[in-house]
């Protein structure tokens, strides 16, 4: 049996009804990632044995008792090596647990491995890792996305159940949407920060990296909630998975056109129009709208990624932990740089302080456009996965990739991308945006989307 | 808004600022990489925003602190766990100031 095919509740409930053991469950995903390693590289750090003696001793009584799940390397786990994907931290053991971690470990989960990502997450390819790229599962001569490009391959190709990733600006979407995945980007401040290596702190997020949108909702459920150690935490108890629609009946949903730039590929277009169809036939009502147009965002977003970069960054001296700066790889040093140059004397106005304004634009737009729509849909990305290498001196590769993510992420609004449909084997997400704290509208549409569709069924052939 | 060619004084200077070292064969690739992304972000200055306040962070919580009593820290040995250079149980610095 390979129970690491598996969705989330299915492997709950396997373990639950004693149909298997967590420990069996453990050992079948192990053997994938022994299979599949060699191809995709989608883990820096595999915990087998610890994962395995984990597994032994289980409290049914706990939501996830005896789950292994994928941990992106961001995430602080004490005791275990944490890299980010970056040389710089390459020996570095965790002297504490982030939030996520530990309610994911009090919930009664195993974490099976850390997963690789753009170096410091910086990227939208995980191609920029120090440990070498991973490999779409669909096609390994492509790239999976970024930066939570090891968590999705890990979950694309059943290496695991189920997986946590992280999202500044499409990390968790646009892999998602590039490996045929669902990713669950919260509203900001939805999901403890504190023990997340820092990239851009007003817009870090948390998020699930799932095979179905319960999968999704469920995780969510579990690590999100109020925490005094992060102090953009919004003071309110964990999210509660809503019930369901039975349809989309007098809901308005917005298509902006500005989502289809011109060098969107036209398998993206086609998914996405059809997805607009399958949800027409659901009750709801399409509206075009007339969005601020992206390339502002992406302005904004690289002026505040950078700045918050380079002020982030600059703990990382080697005197405390890890290697010297001189440790730090190319894409790093290009981030810090400019963000040191924004925030610089006589630049700041111009450039930090010009890019916080055009925020409250982008931001004072999204109210506007809810108004007339409950909810804002587009393709996550405009391409499909593309070939590895595609990054190769590429200054702006990210921000053009995830320009349809961007103002979304600026404004603090949560996102879902699922599976909508494939070009030329690749698979296309479309992303469903919600008002802020409004993850319930955005699962309950992508359930809705996914239980009438078979996308997340099909599987890479590896 | 400002030009937005970045030269190589211009990058010396941030390289100190940002305490990174840059090969001087790398110098000219970077400037002209950092070039071109600041050419993108100067379509900011397109946008009127006069009466527009900036945003900082999005869900708008200000000045949150903590109550002022002890709890859970990390121990000494486990702060300094890390580090390469310790010193009777501190951490060993370079010398701001010299003799």
């Amino acid at each position: 049996m390979e129970l690491n095919k598996l969705t989330l509740i299915d492997a709950i409930k396997g373990i639950k009804e004693k149909k298997f053991s967590s420990t069996e469950l453990v050992s079948d995903c192990l053997t994938k990632i022994e299979q599949l390693e060699p191809t995709l590289n989608a883990f820096v750090t595999v915990n087998k044995d610890q994962a395995l003696e984990q597994s032994k001793n289980i409290n049914f009584d706990k939501p996830l008792a005896g789950i292994p799940i994928a941990v992106k390397d961001n995430f602080c786990i004490k005791g275990i090596r944490t890299t980010a994907s970056s040389k710089l931290l390459d020996k570095y053991i965790a002297q504490y647990t982030s939030t996520v971690v530990q309610k994911l470990l009090d919930a009664g989960a195993i974490v099976i491995g850390k997963t690789n990502m753009d170096a410091w997450a910086h990227g939208s390819s995980t191609e920029t890792s120090d440990y070498g790229p991973t490999k779409n599962p669909w096609n390994p001569k492509h790239l999976p996305g970024g930066s939570s490009g090891g968590s999705a391959a890990s979950v694309a190709s059943d290496e695991v159940v189920t997986s946590i990733g992280s999202e500044t600006a499409g990390s968790i979407r646009q892999p998602s949407a590039w490996c045929g995945t669902v990713g669950l980007k919260p509203s900001y401040g939805r999901v403890s920060r504190y023990g997340v290596i820092a990239m851009g702190s007003s817009m870090d997020c948390p998020g699930p990296i799932t095979k179905t949108v319960d999968d999704a909702a469920l995780l969510l459920s579990i690590i999100s909630g109020h925490d005094p150690k992060d102090a953009t935490s919004i003071p309110q108890d964990p999210w509660q998975i809503p019930t369901g629609l039975k349809d989309l009946k007098g809901i308005k949903i917005g298509l902006p056109k500005a989502y289809f730039p011109d060098q969107m590929k036209p398998a993206v277009k086609t998914a996405v129009l059809n997805a607009c169809e399958t949800l027409k036939k659901l009750g709801a009502e399409i509206i075009e709208l007339d969005v601020l147009d992206p390339k502002y965002a992406i302005a904004v977003y690289t002026v505040l990624q950078r700045s918050e970069v380079s002020s982030n960054l600059a703990r990382f001296t080697g005197i405390r932990y890890g290697e010297p700066r001189s440790a730090f790889g190319d894409e790093a040093i290009r981030r810090i740089m400019l963000g040191t140059y924004t925030l610089s004397s006589g630049y700041y106005d111009a450039y930090y302080l010009q890019a916080q304004k055009v925020r409250t634009l982008i931001i004072q737009d999204f109210d506007k456009q809810f108004q007339k729509v409950d909810a804002i849909i587009g393709p996550t990305s405009p391409t499909t996965a593309l070939p590895l290498g595609a990054t190769e001196g590429q200054s702006m590769f990210g921000e053009l990739e995830d320009m349809l993510v961007e103002p979304s992420t600026l404004a603090g609004l949560p996102g879902i991308s699922v599976p909508c449909g494939f070009g030329d084997g690749l698979p296309v997400g479309l992303q469903i945006i919600t008002p802020q704290l409004r993850e319930d509208l955005a699962v309950n549409i992508a359930r809705l989307f996914e239980s009438n569709t078979d996308y997340h069924l099909q599987h890479p052939k590896l | 808004m400002s030009s937005s060619k970045i030269s190589l004084d211009q990058l010396r200077h941030i390289a100190k600022l940002a305490r990174l070292e840059i090969k001087p064969e790398q110098e000219n690739y970077l400037a002209e990489q950092l070039s071109e992304t600041a050419a993108y972000i100067d379509v900011l200055g397109e946008l009127d925003t006069k009466n527009v306040e900036p945003t900082y962070q999005t869900n708008h919580l200000k000045n949150i602190t903590r109550d002022d009593v002890i709890g859970e820290s990390l121990t000494q040995s486990d702060a300094l766990s890390q580090t390469k250079d310790a010193y009777n149980g501190y951490f060993k610095t370079q010398a701001t100031i010299k003799k």
